[in-house]
C-alpha cells in the first residue's frame, strides 16, 4: 500500500476559517491541462500480445512445423499407416502365410512408432532430417521394387526375407529419428519405453516369421 | 578465453576517470562472456576406473569419437565438447561407466564434439552417434556395439560379438571378432574379417568384403553392388540374396561346397557348372558340386548379374 493510499484515508484535519481560506487562496485558480494523454490511452485500451498469448503464437508456429514435417513424412514419403495397412492388406494377400502376418505385424509397429517420429522430427537439425528422409526414401524404393519383384516371383523365399528386413530397416530409421531426440528429451524414459516396444516386437515377430 | 580479475578492471576503469556506469558496463560484458564461454568448445579430461571386462556407453550426436583399447582398467575421456554442448556427462561405477555428451533440446546450431576414449582391452563397448563419426580400434571384448545414423564408422576390432550399424553413413570394417553383424541403408560397406559368422546388409550400398573363414555368411543387398572374396570352414554356409545389385563372389579354388545359384532375370557366369535357362521366362540356375560338396554356398538374385569366380 502507498503513502498516498494512508493519507486518503486519514480522519479529516480540522482547520480554522482563516486558515482554510488562506490555503484557498494559495491554490492555483486554473490547472493547464497537461500533453494529450490521449494517445497513451489509447495504446492502453488497444489489446497487446500478453506472454501468454506469444506463447500460444510460439505453439502453433511449432505445431504448424510439426505439421509440416508430418506432412513430408506422410505424403511425400508415403509412410501413412491407414496408407501403408491398406497396401499391406491388399499384397498380404499375395503373400505366403507368415509373410502376410508379418506385414500386418509391421504395419501396427509403424502405427504406434509413427507418432512418436512425427514428434521427435522438430527436434532434427535441417541437414539430418534430409538425411533421415533420404533414407526412408531408399528404403521406401527399395521396398517398393521388392514388391514388384514379388509380383513377378511370388514364391520366393528370399525376396519375402528381404521384404521383411526392409520392412525391420524403416522401422529402424524411424526409430534411430526418434532416438535423436530422445538424448535431448527431458523424459528420455517415458519416450524410450513408447520407442522400444514396437519396434522389439516387429522385429521379433517379422524376423521369425519370414 | 581472457582471464582479467574483476578487480582490475575495476581499478582500470577508476583511475582513467571513467564514471561508474562504463565500469559496470566492463564488469558485466565480462560476466556475459564468462557466461557465453560455458557455451563454447571446451576441454575435457576425465580418467575413472573400470573392471578390465566391464561396459563403457559412449553417446555422442555430432563430431566424432575414436576409442581405443589400452592395458590399464580404467577409463579416460579426453578431448573437446563442441560449441553450444551443455555439459559431458559422465556416470556409473567399476562394472559400466556411461559418456555422454549433452547437448540443447534444439541441436540446431551446435558444434561436434571431438572426444578420444581409451577403454580396457576386453571391455565391452558400445557407442552411439547420429553424425558423429566413429573410430574404434584395439577393443576385443565380448560385445563391441557401434550404431550412427549418419556418420561413418571404422572399426578395428576382436572380441566375440561385433555390431557396426549406419543408416546412409560408410562402414569401414577389420575385424576378428566371432561373430561379426555390418548393416547399413545407403552406406557403403568394405573391409576385411576373419570371423566364422558374419551377417552383412545393405539396402543401396556397395559392399566390398573379404572374409575366407566363414562357417556362416549371410550377405544381403537390395540395389547395392557386392563384392564378395570368400572361403569357408569345414561344413560351413554362404547365402548371398540380391535384388537388382550385381553380386560378384569369389570362392577358393579348394573349396568343399555344394553351390547353387539362381537368378530371375539377371544373368549368371561361371567359371564352374553349367548355367542353365528355364524353358519359358528369364529364370536361369546354375548348380556344382566341388570337393566332397560339405558346405553349401547359395547365391539368389531377381535382375542383378551374379559373377561366380574362383581365387
Amino acid at each position: 500500500m502507498s503513502n498516498n493510499e494512508h493519507q486518503d484515508h486519514r480522519p479529516p484535519t480540522l482547520l480554522s476559517d482563516s486558515a482554510l481560506q488562506d490555503r484557498l487562496a494559495r491554490l492555483s485558480r486554473e490547472r493547464q491541462g497537461g500533453d494529450d494523454l490521449w494517445p497513451q490511452i489509447q495504446a492502453r485500451l488497444e489489446p497487446q500480445p500478453t506472454k501468454r498469448a506469444l506463447a500460444w503464437i510460439r505453439r502453433a508456429a511449432a505445431a504448424g512445423f510439426v505439421l509440416a514435417i508430418a506432412a513430408s513424412l506422410i505424403i511425400n514419403l508415403g509412410i501413412s499407416p491407414s496408407n501403408d495397412t491398406e497396401r499391406l492388406s491388399r499384397h498380404a494377400g499375395n503373400l505366403p502365410l507368415l509373410s502376410a502376418s508379418a506385414e500386418l505385424e509391421y504395419s501396427g509397429a509403424l502405427q504406434n512408432l509413427l507418432p512418436l517420429t512425427v514428434s521427435a522430427a522438430v527436434a532434427q537439425p535441417g541437414t539430418l532430417l534430409a538425411d533421415y528422409e533420404r533414407s526412408l526414401e531408399v528404403v521406401r524404393a527399395a521396398t517398393d521394387a521388392v514388391r514388384v519383384a514379388l509380383a513377378s516371383d511370388p514364391g520366393s523365399r528370399y525376396l519375402n526375407d528381404m521384404l521383411a528386413d526392409l520392412h525391420y530397416r524403416q522401422l529402424n530409421v524411424l526409430k534411430a529419428m526418434a532416438r535423436h531426440a530422445d538424448q535431448q528429451s527431458p523424459e528420455p524414459d517415458k519416450l524410450q519405453v513408447g520407442l522400444e516396444m514396437p519396434t522389439t516386437t516387429a522385429k521379433n515377430t517379422i524376423r521369425s516369421t519370414s | 578465453m581472457m582471464n582479467i580479475p574483476i578487480s582490475n578492471v575495476l581499478a582500470t576503469g577508476l583511475l582513467e576517470g571513467r564514471g561508474c556506469r562504463s565500469v559496470f558496463t566492463q564488469v558485466m560484458g565480462l560476466a556475459l562472456l564468462s557466461c557465453v564461454s560455458t557455451l563454447s568448445a571446451k576441454e575435457v579430461d576425465h580418467s575413472m576406473a573400470l573392471d578390465s571386462d566391464g561396459m563403457v556407453v559412449i553417446k555422442v550426436v555430432k563430431g566424432e569419437v575414436r576409442v581405443e583399447g589400452w592395458d590399464r582398467s580404467e577409463v579416460m575421456v579426453r578431448g573437446e565438447m563442441g560449441e553450444g554442448s551443455l555439459e559431458l556427462s559422465l556416470e556409473g561405477n567399476d562394472q559400466r561407466r556411461e559418456i555422454e555428451v549433452k547437448i540443447p533440446r534444439n541441436s540446431r546450431g551446435v558444434e561436434g564434439s571431438e572426444l578420444e576414449v581409451f577403454v580396457p582391452v576386453g571391455a565391452n563397448v558400445v557407442v552411439e552417434t547420429t553424425s558423429a563419426d566413429i573410430i574404434a580400434a584395439d577393443v576385443s571384448g565380448d560385445l563391441v556395439e557401434l550404431r550412427a545414423v549418419s556418420g561413418d564408422i571404422e572399426v578395428d576390432a576382436g572380441g566375440q560379438r561385433l555390431f557396426a550399424h549406419t543408416v546412409s553413413g560408410d562402414i569401414e570394417i577389420e575385424s576378428s571378432a566371432r561373430r561379426v553383424d555390418i548393416n547399413s541403408v545407403s552406406g557403403d560397406i568394405e573391409g576385411r574379417v576373419s570371423s566364422e559368422e558374419v551377417d552383412a546388409n545393405t539396402v543401396s550400398g556397395e559392399m566390398i568384403l573379404i572374409a575366407r573363414k566363414l562357417a556362416r555368411g549371410h550377405f544381403e543387398s537390395v540395389s547395392g553392388d557386392l563384392e564378395l572374396d570368400t572361403g569357408l570352414s569345414d561344413a560351413g554356409a554362404i547365402t548371398v540374396a540380391s535384388l537388382s545389385g550385381d553380386v560378384d563372389l569369389i570362392l577358393p579354388d579348394n573349396l568343399s561346397a555344394t553351390c547353387e545359384v539362381e537368378s530371375f532375370s539377371g544373368s549368371i557366369r561361371s567359371a564352374r557348372g553349367q548355367v542353365e535357362k528355364a524353358q519359358y521366362g528369364p529364370h536361369k540356375t546354375l548348380r556344382f558340386v566341388s570337393g566332397d560338396g560339405s558346405g553349401r554356398v547359395r547365391v539368389e538374385s531377381f535382375s542383378g548379374d551374379v559373377r561366380i569366380r574362383e581365387r
